[in-house]
């Protein structure tokens, strides 16, 4: 998800917001602290006068182009040394630090898995994305949100 | 700080994979004994200038890899020429979209291999720009950060993004309560000064390249300049870095200084806003002690008891605890450079508009006559000491605090005395700041929905 949408080169910002320029800013998430299933989503705020269908219809081939060929190996080096790095920095925070340990004991991690996080992150290969974004991303069903504007008085 | 590194050890050893040692007893603590030590030692600073005269602030902390700059030049959006609202704004975008040799892309791509974030922004009175890196990277970091400031690109492309993201964003401050509630206050403050002014779709597409680059040399010069470094670097190699990074921006330049704003009086009634929404937004406003004022110091003990303590506070309790007609209504001291606040901001149901002005002016008016209470002084003054040091927990954070010092002229030892000034705050003091400011009359209110009995 970093690489679809995590920061300043992933592939939505620069496909939608930077080529295209139907989207203001997008986004690429995953949500893996929970007990049963986690959840991923892509989102996007489209540009002044761009219809939601664009963004969408934008969005879906900005995927479908990821599926069929996956991260350049610089990406995906920079996307692991970045997601390595917020390690290194959560250090500086007492919060983020008793929240990262509280909330991996919780859910039935070790404190070995917290102490491999940076390791395990360097550790993933170009298949294994690839076998992920498959797996969790090729035609599953998924629900689309909309924000409309209101009916205005 | 001794706190901070002895925590941060700590989980430096987790880290490391080392087993938790089996907890024994605690020992006795003396409290006062720690709150001192913890607030004494929260910023060694150690002030370093360098040989070309850019002056910074230095908390040396080796405990973690990691280091924290901030930058902050005296000048900022108010300062926008006519017509041009909004270009500061952005100048400070693009400070990270491209220099020299890297466009936006290589540039962004750059910062992410080196694992360190790079940006500016702006406020009325204030450039700012910050850089986090990892120690290890450093040199590589504070180049980028020099070549980013002195050597922008200022793209087409990137310019034509961030207008188009500008364009979003007034959009949506067209119907945004708050945006409204500023914008109409301001109007009614201080319409003639700059801090009214407002970016508007056409002003900020009308900055150009050159118009931006003026902005960069007037704006970013290193005798309106404050440093604060926080992490794992020494003063020595610090000094070097700081004529690397900045000695390329202009000596000196000539910013059209900012009037001090002049409040027009309250008018008698609201100021209503129509938006079709079930709620209504309070905002109040009222003149305040500026930073450097004498009485700004028991202003803000006297706004924590007022509404700036949540649910310790006066108007929370009366308007939320017994009537629950909001879900918080909370007080500050706001202002800046040239402009003194004291105000505050809350929603209700449209019908209960009238009622909840009603309280809170009484409210006002019963704490200006009757003064707090011994309790409610000395938890103010409890909770306001004892929160300080929890304000340095971070390196990002503790870089924060020091430039809130530095740009408000506070002083060097100020980390150490402020609890102390706290301290010194007497029944007097907040009965005198009362009785000069919390004139229930003096506020202004604005109403952004459509309150009842407001037609």
């Amino acid at each position: 998800m970093e690489l679809l949408g995590g920061g300043r080169t992933s592939r939505f910002q620069r496909a939608l917001v930077e080529e295209q320029g139907v989207a203001v800013s997008a986004y690429a998430f995953s949500s893996s602290d929970s007990i049963a299933t986690g959840m991923i989503g892509v989102g996007a705020t489209p540009a002044s006068g761009v219809s939601l269908e664009t963004v969408e219809a934008a969005l879906e081939t900005e995927l479908a182009a990821f599926l069929a060929e996956g991260p350049s190996e610089d990406a995906l080096e920079r996307a692991k040394s970045n997601i390595a790095a917020a390690a290194i920095y959560a250090r500086d925070s007492q919060t983020a630090m008793a929240n990262w340990f509280g909330a991996s004991l919780v859910q039935g991690m070790s404190i070995d898995d917290i102490v491999g996080w940076e390791a395990r992150i360097r550790a993933v290969t170009r298949d294994d994305v690839m076998r992920v974004t498959d797996t969790y991303l090729n035609g599953q069903n998924h629900v689309s949100a909309r924000l409309l504007p209101g009916e205005t008085g | 700080m001794k706190f901070q590194s002895l925590l941060a050890a700590f989980a430096a050893n987790v880290l490391a994979g080392c087993a938790l040692a089996p907890s024994t007893q605690p020992e006795e603590i003396d409290a006062e004994a720690v709150m001192e030590d913890a607030t004494s030692g929260l910023a060694n600073v150690e002030v370093v200038e360098s040989p070309g005269g850019v002056t910074a602030w230095l908390v040396s902390e080796p405990s973690i890899p990691i280091i924290a700059v901030n930058a902050a030049w005296r000048g900022g959006s108010a300062s926008d020429p006519e017509g041009l609202e909004g270009a500061a704004n952005l100048m400070a975008y693009m400070m990270n979209e491209g220099a020299a040799d890297l466009d936006s892309r290589a540039f962004g791509a750059r910062m992410e291999e080196l694992n360190m974030a790079f940006g500016c922004s702006v406020s009325a009175d204030w450039t700012s720009c910050t850089l986090r890196t990892l120690s290890a990277n450093a040199d590589d970091a504070f180049d980028m950060m020099r070549s980013g400031l002195t050597e922008t690109r200022f793209d087409d492309e990137p310019m034509a993004r961030a207008v188009r993201e500008k364009l979003v964003q007034l959009k949506q401050s067209e119907t945004s309560p708050r945006a409204i509630a500023r914008r109409k206050m301001n109007a009614a403050l201080y319409p003639d000064h700059p801090y009214a002014r407002e970016e508007t779709p056409e002003s900020v597409s009308a900055a150009t390249r050159e118009d931006l680059i003026e902005r960069r040399d007037v704006l970013m010069a290193r005798d309106r300049l404050l440093v604060v470094v926080v992490g794992d670097i020494t003063a020595y190699d610090l000094a070097l870095k700081l004529d690397d990074v900045f000695g390329a921006l202009p000596a000196t330049s000539d910013v059209v200084e900012i009037p001090e704003a002049v409040l027009n009086m309250a008018p008698a009634t609201p100021i209503v806003a129509p938006l079709p929404q079930p709620q209504t937004l309070i905002s109040f406003s009222a003149p305040g002690p500026k930073r450097a004022d004498e009485d700004f110091v028991p202003a803000y003990v006297l706004n924590y008891i007022l509404g700036g303590g949540g649910f310790s506070s006066r108007l929370m309790d009366e308007i939320r605890e017994k009537r629950g007609l909001t879900y918080g209504i909370g007080t500050s001291l706001r202002g800046s450079a040239h402009l003194g606040l004291w105000g505050g901001r809350t929603q209700t149901k449209n019908e209960s508009v009238q009622e909840l002005i009603d309280i809170a002016k009484a409210e006002i008016a019963r704490l200006r006559a009757e003064g707090p209470s011994d309790k409610e002084l000395a938890d103010a003054k409890a909770y306001l000491t004892g929160a300080y040091p929890l304000g340095f927990d971070t390196n990002s954070k503790i870089a924060g605090q020091l430039m809130y010092v530095r740009q408000n002229d506070l002083g060097l030892d100020y980390v150490a005395t402020r609890n102390d000034l706290i301290d010194a705050v007497t029944r007097e003091d907040l009965m005198a700041v009362a009785d000069k400011y919390l004139d229930p009359e003096a506020f202004t209110f604005v109403l952004v929905g459509e309150p009842k009995g407001f037609e």
